[in-house]
């Protein structure tokens, strides 16, 4: 049916790789907290993209998200993995910085924001998976944060709902909630671009 | 019939996440089966998601990579201790 939910399609680099170099930053180590910007800085730039629709103001949020975690590695206690703690501070960053520029119309994804249709696709059906991608961005850019944000990580980066609920900082139950919720918008906003079903 | 009904829209995202268990699993395939609502309803968001997951984005190349100018303004900063994470758990 789908991704079994206790099989994380993100785990980005061993858990006891990043214990290692956290502790390190901890100490004030510089260059280990460099090599854990260069794991996680364009992943993270990846999902705030998706919840700002800026890459300028993507890129603020994932620095801003970066001097933050720096500032106060200190006092991350462990008791989550790194990088689910440094994407809840850029989540949140994301979220403060379009609350500050709601009144700004949003801008459009680049080109190269979106991966192209398969160039092994007929003319017609790279037409489709366009118009699909198109009505996709669009009915995502239409959520509210609340609701967005768990979309985001959940269904398009992959993380398991554990994680992406850890980072919403939202029990389980309360982040599934709203993750069908933006299932069903999305679901609505795009019915008629989706693939048909196949006729039995 | 009603009740199945309601468990199965109830818990639609949780068997689309294969997070049922098994014998709720049982009850929900056997609803799904024969509802003309929640059957098209789950096979569309199975469609969905195998959608939304093909427009993650790829691995960055290194002339769109973010990496550079988060390290700049590292380097202009303090070390820990500093300030306080928004939203740190």
């Amino acid at each position: 049916m789908g991704d079994a939910d206790e099989a994380p399609t993100v785990t980005p680099v061993p858990a006891s790789e990043d214990a290692d170099l956290v502790a390190r930053a901890k100490q004030g180590d510089r260059l280990a907290f460099e090599d854990l910007v260069r794991r996680y800085a364009d992943r993270l730039h990846a999902v705030v993209l998706r919840l700002v629709d800026d890459r300028h103001d993507a890129e603020e949020a994932t620095q801003e998200a970066f001097l933050r975690a720096w500032r106060s590695i200190d006092r991350f206690k462990g008791d989550s993995q790194f990088f689910t703690w440094l994407y809840r501070i850029g989540v949140n960053e994301a979220h403060r910085l379009t609350g500050r520029r709601a009144a700004r119309p949003a801008v459009s994804l680049d080109e190269q924001d979106v991966p192209p249709a398969d160039p092994a696709l007929g003319p017609d059906a790279r037409a489709q998976h366009d118009d699909l991608r198109a009505a996709l961005e669009s009915a995502i850019r239409a959520l509210d944060h609340d609701y967005r944000a768990p979309l985001v990580l959940r269904d398009v980066e992959g993380l398991s709902t554990a994680q992406a609920a850890a980072i919403m900082g939202l029990g389980e139950a309360a982040f599934k909630s709203r993750l069908h919720r933006a299932r069903l918008a999305v679901r609505d906003a795009v019915r008629d671009h989706l693939p048909q079903e196949p006729r039995a | 019939m009603y009740r199945d009904h309601r468990f199965a829209q109830r818990r639609m995202s949780d068997a689309l996440d294969e997070a049922l268990t098994p014998r709720q699993q049982a009850r929900f395939a056997r609803h799904v089966a024969d509802c003309p609502e929640c059957g098209p309803l789950l096979r569309s968001l199975i469609r969905l998601r195998g959608v939304l997951r093909s427009i993650a984005t790829p691995s960055v190349p290194p002339e769109h990579s973010v990496v550079p100018g988060v390290l700049q303004r590292l380097r202009d900063e303090p070390g820990p201790g500093s300030a306080p994470a928004r939203g740190s758990p």
